[in-house]
């Protein structure tokens, strides 16, 4: 979605019509969705979060300053909540575990038909996963993602390179066995 | 074998993950507030008496008026009792051993628990103490003041509550200042906070606290 047709939504939506808000939703459920779930590892926790993600871009239309960047406005809103909600709950553990590059019970048990989507996101780091979600699902630049995420620019650029890199040798083991 | 390209790995991604997006929507705009009207409303009930508060109050006062007398009783029909030896053992300044050795198992049974509730009598009068030396210092400041809540955040056992001024009452702060509040209160899941709120607060320390939303 344009920056134009993003300021459009939220005058929709500071006029109380709702549409703004489901043209939004349709672009970016799955991105806020994605990045939830990285930080959460519960799908359930990430689905709450998501939903209560777009309640609070209703209520908070009022305040948006128009002119800025919406993705990385909407992405910090989200990571800020799923922060929030962490802390909360006292998941620092799972977080670091998550950190460390292990996958949670919740990611290892979900898609039991989609087995070939399950072994490639097993391959993924979470911080590798987030990078992925943001510029493919969102469409942002590295610059972008690099501000959101607070990391380096050359940092962001080589999660980017591992995630694909790793995507491209499971897809090349999957047809050899396949093969 | 064919080797995939960047373009076709991030469709690939992207599909994956848009196939395990559950659909939101619908709940999302089920709890939609209209634009009019955007505090959530919910069912008032009042915090107007700390329940738990009064109940131990109660309980302290009752304990520290019949206790005293109820022991009298207890010691004078003992004194009437046609088992003299009992009330000897008693009254004299021997050891517990001793009372108890002249007791029927009932009654050695009855003076265990006055012996109890002497023991929880002395508790709750050290803590009638420190309750009245409390009170005894310089007590926080409360005033009441008009408030219109911008936003209530629910922490682990309060909500915290931010607010401002509409009318600052007989507080030290101005009109359309805004201000966070701790709200303590036990129905603070209940509480209403919409609209303009005619409040109690309290300065503690470095906190302020919302005692009441009066009606």
């Amino acid at each position: 979605m344009e920056e134009r047709e993003f300021e459009e939504c939220i005058r929709q939506m500071q006029a109380g019509n709702k549409e703004g808000l489901k043209r939004v939703y349709q672009a970016y459920a799955g991105l806020i969705y994605s990045v939830i779930y990285d930080m959460t590892g519960q799908k359930e926790d990430a689905q709450d979060l998501a939903s209560e993600f777009f309640i609070r871009l209703w209520e908070r239309a009022d305040t948006y300053h128009f002119g800025k960047k919406h993705r990385g406005w909407m992405l910090t809103i989200a990571r800020n909540m799923t922060i929030d909600f962490l802390r909360k709950r006292k998941r620092e553990l799972l977080v670091e575990t998550m950190e460390d590059g292990q996958n949670t019970e919740d990611v290892a048990s979900q898609a039991v038909g989609n087995l070939s989507f399950q072994e490639a996101m097993d391959l993924l780091k979470p911080g590798e996963q987030e990078v992925l979600d943001m510029k493919i699902l969102g469409q942002m630049t590295f610059q972008e993602i690099a501000e959101v995420l607070k990391k380096p620019l050359g940092t962001v650029s080589w999660l980017y390179r591992q995630g694909i890199g790793k995507l491209r040798r499971h897809h090349k083991e999957e047809q050899e066995v396949q093969g | 074998m064919k080797e995939f390209s960047e373009k076709e790995l991030e469709d690939q991604y992207k599909n994956w993950k848009m196939m395990d997006v559950p659909p939101m929507w619908d709940e999302i705009e089920k709890n939609l507030a209209p634009k009019e009207n955007r505090v959530p409303v919910s069912v008032v009930k009042r915090k107007r008496f700390p329940v738990r508060r009064m109940a131990a109050a109660a309980a302290i006062l009752c304990v520290l008026l019949l206790g005293p007398a109820w022991y009298q009783i207890r010691k004078g029909l003992s004194v009437k009792s046609e088992s003299g030896s009992v009330d000897e053992s008693v009254s004299s300044d021997g050891s517990w051993e001793e009372a108890e050795a002249g007791c029927a198992p009932e009654e050695i049974l009855d003076m265990a628990e006055s012996s109890e509730a002497g023991a929880s009598e002395e508790a709750v009068s050290e803590e009638a103490v420190n309750k009245a030396e409390k009170a005894e210092g310089v007590p926080a400041p409360v005033f009441q003041a008009k408030i219109q809540v911008k936003e209530v955040q629910v922490l682990e056992q309060e909500v915290q509550v931010t607010a401002w001024i509409m009318e600052p009452g007989d507080g030290p702060f101005k009109e359309e200042e805004e201000i966070v509040m701790l709200y303590e209160g036990e129905e603070y899941q209940e509480a209403d906070f919409s609209g303009v709120l005619h409040v109690r607060l309290q300065i503690e320390e470095k906190n302020l606290k919302l005692l009441e939303i009066l009606p």
